[in-house]
């Protein structure tokens, strides 16, 4: 939980954009997009920018250069490791949900 | 919720022209140094996207966010529980200025003949008075992590800005008692003791704006220098 440590209620859309950026770098606009495909819901622009904020002081983004105003981000080293443990935790945590529910 | 990329048509285009309107005033509200650093790009985007109220409300929670959280503001300070605090702490803190008018609006001379008609007036200004005391303490709890964080920081300039609110409310109460001193004492001051509730009462609007003032300045101040976000 090392890189998600007190992110409060930035947790979860910071999660959906690490993943989001493990494909290929997006600006904000897609990434709003992609974030609620994967997870399921819309995510306003002020959580997604808080977010970006977070994540780009922990080292776990980068933002790329731009000729225009859509300034793209991508994942660092860091970001892609953390995503990598969280998901674990996550599949870890669904098979045993899983077990215990009887699904 | 996002742009189906549809054209919009009549009523429909001008609710979302009001809205992405009024998002893209929204971004104002966020610190200077975020928007340097994100406004360009907000835009880019809130242009793009399709203006709701559901984003208005986001982005309203994102400015606060970033006000308490400004650009230079870095980890294991508990932030998130500080604004948690400082959520309730303005919503405890306007309780009891709605309190405080609702308790004038009763002070007419008929509320003994409301009372004694049994409309219920008189519950409703003992219920009042209670809920100014229960939106009272809410706030001194809620104060509290506040207070604490600053004083473990040790800054002196920090605390000198979190005692702005203390001598305000010491100033306040002094006034209360002046004005119950004043109801005490003089049945002819009934004009000159409402007058001053009423001062008393701006007073505290002005005081609550002063104090989110030094409560910004506190929390600039106690930021830690390691882990800062640069940009």
């Amino acid at each position: 939980m090392g890189a998600f440590e007190e992110l409060g209620r930035f947790t979860n859309p910071s999660l959906l954009i690490l993943v989001s950026l493990a494909g290929d770098p997006k600006h904000g606009y897609t990434l709003m997009e992609d974030v609620e495909r994967l997870g399921g819901a819309p995510i306003g622009p002020g959580t997604l920018y808080g977010a970006l904020a977070r994540l780009e002081a922990r080292g776990l983004i980068e933002a790329l250069p731009s000729d225009d105003r859509r300034r793209p981000y991508k994942l660092t080293a860091a970001g892609a490791e953390a995503a990598r443990t969280q998901v674990q935790s996550l599949q870890r945590f669904v098979r045993l949900a899983a077990e215990r529910v009887g699904v | 919720m996002s742009n189906s990329g549809g054209p919009l048509r009549g009523a429909d285009r001008r609710t979302d022209g009001f809205w992405r309107r009024l998002a893209i005033e929204l971004v104002r509200l966020y610190p200077v140094a975020w928007r340097k650093r994100y406004a360009d790009e907000m835009y880019a985007l809130l242009e793009s996207a399709e203006g709701t109220p559901g984003r208005c409300w986001d982005l309203l929670r994102g400015a606060l966010d970033a006000q308490l959280h400004p650009p230079g503001f870095g980890e294991g300070f508990h932030m998130e529980q500080l604004t948690r605090s400082a959520g309730w702490l303005l919503f405890a803190f306007a309780g009891f200025i709605a309190a405080g008018f609702a308790y004038s609006g009763m002070m007419d001379d008929n509320l003994r003949q409301w009372a004694a008609s049994g409309s219920g007036a008189l519950l409703a200004y003992h219920l009042i008075q209670a809920g100014a005391a229960v939106f009272a303490v809410a706030a001194a709890a809620a104060a509290w992590p506040i207070v604490a964080s600053g004083v473990r920081s040790g800054d002196r300039a920090a605390l000198a800005w979190l005692a702005v609110p203390l001598a305000l409310a010491i100033a306040f109460a002094a006034g209360v008692a002046a004005l119950v001193w004043i109801a005490r004492t003089n049945a002819d001051a009934a004009v000159a003791g409402r007058g001053l509730f009423v001062a008393l009462q701006l007073y505290l609007l002005a005081g609550t704006l002063f104090s989110a003032h030094a409560a910004r300045r506190f929390l600039q101040r106690t930021r830690p220098a390691a882990g800062v976000i640069t940009k």
